[in-house]
């Protein structure tokens, strides 16, 4: 079969019936994004490798029960996802990294002042700020799509908690992204906490 | 929970915000709440400041990525040849439901393991290989946790069970006795001699039946024994995040396990 060609079910299943190349092509379009998606949880380049690694190695042997009717990118980011929150329980213990220039509450530089890619590393450093309690359930539900079910079922705790749990790292981020100017201040946040730029029209999203 | 609303209007907790936002309140309480934010542009701003927040984690999601870094998917593309030879190759134990008759896969699929594992966190291993027969020397005691040994029942075709073929290259087995594998250790060193096991397939297949995984395992050593005259293979390895211990494990040709221990300083 010429695998650069066929779709990736097609490649799961060349690969369940012997091709001994097809999955090397499943890796190959999906590396970078899995890559990302393990970076994004774990933080540390060399335990996401090992993570995506064992991630890969899972998806190999496990091909032959891929279901067809789901995605096989769905199917890969979950075994990803999977391999990297064992990781994260693995290593609860271990303290968060502080956020290096910035604190909590101060300013960072205007949204609309930023390209795309600052404002991507903006995010990507103050998700750091998070303990990984907070972080993955973010990571999950508004990062990586997830509904609350989902992630609740993935971390095996309630949906309650994912809610909250993302309310309060929702919270923080709006503090150390600056979105907050005052974001100790029990409750009236001044008129000018806010300056407007960059926010889009509020949708009441309670959750997925 | 946070603070409760003082009054019709806020001052409002943050974090009672974001609750809302969050939808972590019960119905009733929420719909009462959104009524009087609605009408408070205080705590729309702040709910506009969480909705924001989200908006730039949704974007991330869907942002460009930067590719994976050479370095390691030079190492994740050896594992996976590493584990297409074991689940393609001939012999091996991972094998896929219709590999009956399958070609076996060409030269071109490493011999693995030890070369690119030996990659791996730059040179740990050959910094551990190093010391290894200062440590022997010294007769370091290292204390080696005895793990359960359960086979899963996958591993071992029969086919892939030679006992008494000490493979090409074999030497005499090393005499060990169980209570001196430390200075075993050093008499081993990097030594790469499978005896009854053959190759480094037949190495993993025993790995694996013995709950060590094989696609991460680092292997330093290998060399026939006999342990206190039972014969086996010994294999030396770098237990996973632990630094400044290695595991020992002799198996027979049939991996079933006569030591399996940890030893650490």
């Amino acid at each position: 079969m010429t695998a650069a060609a066929s779709s990736d079910a097609d490649l799961i299943a060349a690969h369940a019936a012997g091709d001994p190349r097809a999955f090397a092509e499943i890796v190959r379009r999906h590396r970078d994004r899995m890559w990302a998606v393990a970076l994004r949880t774990l933080r540390d380049p060399e335990e996401a490798a090992d993570a995506l690694q064992e991630a890969f190695i899972s998806a190999f042997r496990a091909a032959g029960s891929f279901r067809a009717e789901s995605q096989v990118t769905t199917w890969l980011h979950r075994i990803v996802v999977n391999a990297c929150l064992d990781r994260v329980r693995r290593r609860q213990a271990r303290p968060t990294v502080p956020l290096p220039e910035t604190g909590p509450g101060e300013p960072v530089t205007p949204r609309d002042a930023m390209s795309e890619r600052e404002t991507k590393l903006v995010v990507q450093t103050a998700l750091r700020e998070l303990s990984d309690d907070q972080r993955v359930p973010i990571l999950l539900v508004d990062v990586e799509g997830y509904s609350v079910a989902e992630t609740a079922k993935m971390l095996g705790i309630a949906e309650g908690t994912v809610k909250s749990r993302c309310a309060r790292g929702r919270a923080k981020l709006a503090k150390v992204l600056g979105h907050l100017r005052n974001p100790d201040a029990d409750a009236n946040v001044p008129g000018s906490a806010v300056d407007g730029r960059g926010v889009p029209t509020r949708r009441q999203r309670e959750g997925r | 929970m946070t603070d409760e609303v003082r009054g019709g209007r806020g001052p409002w907790s943050v974090d009672l915000l974001a609750d809302l936002h969050a939808g972590v309140l019960d119905p009733a309480q929420s719909q009462r709440l959104w009524a009087q934010v609605n009408t408070d542009p205080q705590a729309r701003a702040v709910l506009d400041a969480l909705e924001s927040v989200r908006t730039g984690l949704g974007d991330l999601g869907a942002a460009p990525v930067e590719p994976m870094p050479a370095q390691f998917s030079a190492r994740l593309d050896a594992a996976l040849e590493a584990e297409a030879r074991r689940a393609f190759g001939g012999g091996v134990a991972v094998a896929p439901p219709q590999n009956a008759g399958q070609q076996p896969l060409p030269q071109t699929f490493a011999p693995v393991v030890s070369l690119d594992q030996a990659r791996r966190r730059k040179g740990r291993v050959a910094a551990w290989a190093g010391g290894l027969v200062t440590a022997a020397a010294a007769a370091v005691a290292l204390a080696f946790v005895v793990l359960p040994n359960t086979t899963d029942g996958t591993a071992v075709p029969p086919s892939a069970m030679l006992p008494g073929d000490q493979g090409p290259g074999s030497e005499r087995p090393l005499a060990v006795g169980r209570g001196d594998l430390g200075a075993a250790i050093g008499k081993v060193g990097t030594d790469k001699d499978y005896g009854a096991l053959r190759d480094q397939a037949g190495l993993d297949r025993c790995l694996r039946a013995n709950d060590i995984d094989a696609t991460t395992a680092q292997v330093v050593g290998v060399k026939p024994v006999t342990l206190d005259g039972t014969p086996g293979t010994l294999a030396i390895l770098l237990p996973p995040g632990e630094l400044g211990k290695l595991q020992v494990l002799v198996v027979k040709p049939d991996c079933a396990p006569i030591a399996n221990e940890v030893i650490g300083r």
